[in-house]
């Protein structure tokens, strides 16, 4: 039986969301502990960028993004993970910050050092900080930028 | 920074005696520390602190607008 729940969000009004869909963060998103249940919503048609909205806090929701989208070397070391199932059935994704700069320029990085690897078939997983020389702040805006979106979104 | 030379069993005292870090082995490249603090004292490894203040400033910075705008840029093709 598939049970269905309607939960408030901060950007997508009330939506009804099956048991399917939500995440289950097993390893913190670090910081946020309390929140353990997320869904992934898209921002709009097209876009690269997803929300993940926590199921029982409508205030919260990162914007996230497959690190592939932009780098596609990015890799994970397999041997400092632990199991989490068939790594051809994770969905790694990169929480986003985007922020203005006192001149008001937009600025958007993207963490890179401790993604999100979720198992897309149990729907477990959680936040992992790497040991490989990735930054916090991965710049997403500046120079170089023409291949943005150009990626497949699986791997 | 202070640089300060410890050997194994040997100890640091932060503070006024509250905090108290002690060098428990030497293997190679890698320390083994431990750490007597107050309950009130945050202990964290650089990198857990480091990627939950980037989760805290990532929560905060959420805006559909400013992402639309940041989608926009560099000055896309005109829309008919």
């Amino acid at each position: 039986m598939i049970t269905e729940n309607t939960i408030r969000t901060r950007f997508h009004g009330e939506i009804t969301i099956s048991e399917k869909d939500i995440l289950v963060m097993d390893y913190d998103i670090l910081g946020f502990s309390q929140a353990k249940e997320y869904v992934l919503l898209p921002h709009r048609a097209d876009s690269p960028f997803l929300y993940l909205q926590s199921v029982t806090d409508p205030a919260l929701a990162f914007i996230v993004i497959d690190p592939l989208t932009f780098d596609p070397d990015y890799t994970l070391p397999l041997e400092e993970l632990p199991d989490l199932g068939d790594p051809q059935s994770w969905a790694v994704l990169c929480i986003c910050t985007v922020s203005r700069s006192a001149q008001g320029a937009l600025e958007a990085t993207a963490n890179l050092k401790s993604p999100l690897i979720i198992n897309r078939q149990t729907r477990h997983g959680g936040q992992f900080v790497l040991s490989l020389p990735y930054s916090y702040r991965y710049p997403l805006t500046g120079e170089d930028k023409s291949d943005a979106g150009a990626q497949p979104q699986n791997r | 920074m202070l640089v300060l030379s410890r050997k194994t069993d040997e100890a640091l005292i932060i503070g006024s005696g509250e905090i108290r870090i002690v060098v428990l082995s030497v293997q190679g490249d890698q320390v083994k520390l431990g750490i007597e603090a107050p309950r009130a004292v945050s202990v964290m490894r650089e990198e857990l602190f480091r990627a939950q203040r980037e989760n805290a400033m990532a929560a905060q910075s959420v805006s559909p607008e400013d992402l639309n705008a940041l989608e926009a840029e560099p000055p896309a093709k005109p829309t008919p």
